[in-house]
């Protein structure tokens, strides 16, 4: 398992991540999201050591991270990189073997992992004779050239057309099956909801919700009531008064509910409008739940700066 | 100290720079050049023109008819001019002929087996037969005749026979020794770039410390570097034996193997601070303001060496010699030349070594803070006292 504790950066004035805590259980995958300049590339970065932090601790299997536990991790980096004119295959092994995989093994692996990525006839070529999405899938088996233990992948889906996108996903399920556990970032609230087993929400350099999907759906402390009302004799909006209501029309409106035990009280209002004929009673959506957390007046008031990292 | 990261990227290095097209054009020229040059030298002052000799009025009568003679029965071209004595030495002095008889002298530049082969036994023949017709022969005379006629002095005129290829050798080496160094310092330089504009060195760098990336970077083109250097003296002692030029006795193997020390010296000292200058600039067309310096500082040493080359055993040579940026360049001119003594070539060499040494390590640190910032320019300062 991969623990990060209290980890925090700054460049000069600019706070780029502030006290971060994360674990990646093996056979886990967990998402980080977060909108751009969070800190998100600055916490996998420095896993690798790409990053000196200020303070914190980071761990593997509960030994202090170190250089030599590298080469049993797969990075994939938000700047996407390989030597242009190196022929892919020879490319895949060669950064197997910068991770202490044998030089027989590496090769075999990067023949399997070209196979998997539907791009075995092109073997021999140079990555820069190849279209950017298969350079893409070329960066994503050099990340699991050497069948990695820990697997970071910074914006992975980012630059995968469909197909290939599928096959990540695909990819990232064996790897977690195998033991592997996964950390990666994305924009894609959809594909996280559906592949991570566990999430954090970064924002402005600090983790604001943590765990699986559901917790961090509950920890709002709120949930969403959808109301539908069948020939209402009052609009609805009007009679909700007393509720948080984020959304409303005539017959139909979205009330934010801090207190559950306002849930009667609620009902019985819509039901004095008119017949209800939907009362939906569910937690925020993820995107919800990330939108709120960025929008929210930052208590500690900390400038919100844009860090490319 | 993990060796096997190294030798990766050393591998990788010497991979992908032998086949690439530039290294193996580059090298192909290299040895086309140095053929050419010694081809060009041979057809200039070939072997197939006639054997040229002034011969002044003081030397025996009829020498020059058994000059001839002599000629003729081996099978070689002789051209004979008669010429006053200043005349003749001017001839000589000019190389318009290779070699002056005058009285009981005969005059080379340099002794040239193949002139004493034709002009003695010409000399002693017309010196006996001439004695014998002229003179009443009694047993003394007869022998004083044999004394004089085997006592053919030969005189050089410029006794050091290679001084002239040695001067030549040591202008070729700091020419060659600037060209070994500048290109591989730009193979380092180019291959920095193209890590830090690729972003392939975040990849690199999530692997192995970068010391590696850089390590094995300086040994791998070192390693081709040196190649080049061998591959050139190669040619040249090739094409010295082939063309039978005089600039053969100066290419030695001695002064080889210097060659390669200096080089690796100069290499040292200048690669690692390419590789630091390159390393603070995101790409290539950003990095005036880093390499520029570098790239002056090198100019400036050449030159420096170039104007001292002329004269190795001078005291600016020597001065050169004891500042390491020039060493590597001035160094083996002065070798050439014997113009240095054992204590101070080691000494030298231990004052250059040092400050390779010094300075590839302070590069390094350089190299290690910067290469992973691949967003803008760094200065110098800054990148020092940058965290790793």
């Amino acid at each position: 398992m991969l623990r990060i504790e209290g980890l925090s950066k700054r460049y000069g004035d600019v706070v780029a991540v502030d006290d971060v805590s994360l674990s990646v259980p093996r056979g886990r995958v967990v998402g980080f999201v977060g909108p751009n300049g969070a800190g998100k590339s600055t916490t996998m970065r420095s896993i690798f050591g790409l990053v000196e932090p200020e303070a914190g601790t980071m761990s593997w299997n509960d030994e202090p991270l170190g250089h030599h536990h590298l080469r049993r991790f797969g990075y994939m980096p938000e700047q996407r990189g390989l030597y242009p004119k190196m022929p892919i295959g020879e490319q895949i092994s060669y950064f197997a073997e910068l991770k202490d995989v044998d030089r027989r093994d590496a090769a075999a692996r990067a023949g399997e992992l070209l196979d998997a990525l539907g791009l075995a006839d092109r073997i021999d070529d140079p990555l820069e004779k190849l279209s950017h999405g298969n350079q893409q899938r070329v960066q994503l088996a050099v990340a699991l050239a050497n069948d990695p233990e820990l697997l970071v992948l910074d914006e992975p889906f980012n630059g995968l057309d469909p197909v290939a996108a599928t096959v990540l996903q695909d990819i990232l399920r064996e790897q977690v099956a195998g033991g592997a556990a996964v950390l990666f970032s994305s924009h894609q609230l959809d594909l996280v909801e559906r592949l991570c087993d566990e999430l954090a929400i970064i924002v402005d350099g600090r983790i604001e919700a943590a765990g699986t999907v559901n917790d961090v759906r509950r920890e709002a402390g709120y949930r969403q009531v959808t109301i539908e009302i069948d020939r209402p004799r009052r609009p609805l909006g009007d009679a909700l008064d007393a509720f948080d209501v984020a959304a409303a029309s005539t017959a139909r409106a979205t009330v934010t509910l801090a207190d559950e035990a306002r849930l009667p009280e609620l009902l019985a209002t819509a039901q004095a409008v008119g017949s209800v004929i939907r009362f939906d009673y569910d937690l925020p959506s993820l995107e919800e739940r990330l939108t709120s957390l960025v929008t929210s007046p930052d208590p500690t008031d900390r400038t919100l700066v844009e860090v490319d990292r | 100290m993990n060796r096997r990261a190294l030798w990766l990227v050393t591998r990788r290095e010497l991979r992908t720079r032998v086949v690439s097209r530039t290294f193996l054009i580059g090298l192909g020229v290299t040895v086309a050049l140095i053929f050419g040059v010694f081809g060009m030298g041979s057809v200039l002052g070939g072997d197939d023109d006639p054997i040229e000799i002034a011969v002044t009025g003081s030397a025996p009568a009829n020498t020059a008819d058994f000059i001839r003679l002599l000629a003729d029965a081996t099978g070689r071209d002789v051209e004979l001019t008669a010429a006053d004595p200043a005349t003749a030495r001017q001839l000589l002095d000019d190389e318009e002929v290779a070699g002056v008889l005058q009285g009981s002298q005969l005059l080379m530049r340099q002794t040239d087996d193949e002139i004493v082969s034709l002009v003695a036994p010409a000399f002693r023949e017309a010196v006996l037969i001439g004695g014998l017709d002229d003179l009443a022969v009694d047993d003394a005379a007869a022998e004083e005749l044999l004394t004089a006629s085997a006592g053919l002095e030969i005189v050089e005129t410029e006794p050091d026979p290679d001084s002239g290829a040695r001067r030549a050798v040591s202008f070729a080496s700091v020419i060659l020794m600037f060209a070994a160094i500048q290109v591989a310092g730009s193979y380092i330089m180019l291959g920095v770039f193209e890590e830090k504009s690729t972003k392939v060195v975040e990849l690199v760098l999530s692997s192995i410390p970068a010391r590696y990336l850089l390590g094995g970077k300086v040994i791998g083109i070192g390693v081709l570097g040196i190649a080049q250097v061998l591959v050139m003296a190669a040619s040249a002692l090739a094409a010295a034996s082939l063309f039978g030029s005089s600039a053969l006795p100066a290419l030695n193997a001695t002064l080889i193997g210097t060659a390669v020390i200096w080089f690796v010296l100069g290499y040292l000292l200048y690669g690692a601070v390419f590789a630091a200058g390159a390393s603070l600039a995101p790409r290539q067309e950003d990095a005036q303001s880093t390499l520029g310096p570098i790239s002056i500082v090198l100019m400036v040493s050449y030159f420096a060496a170039i104007f001292t080359a002329s004269d190795p055993s001078g005291t600016a040579a020597t001065v050169l010699s004891w500042i390491p940026l020039t060493a590597p360049f001035v160094m083996p001119g002065r070798i050439a030349e014997n113009a240095v003594a054992t204590w101070e070539l080691m000494a030298v060499i231990g004052v250059t070594t040092a400050a390779a040494v010094a300075v590839f390590l302070l590069a390094e640190r350089i190299y290690v803070r910067s290469v992973i910032h691949t967003d803008r320019t760094l200065g110098w300062r800054e990148a020092w006292s940058l965290d790793t």
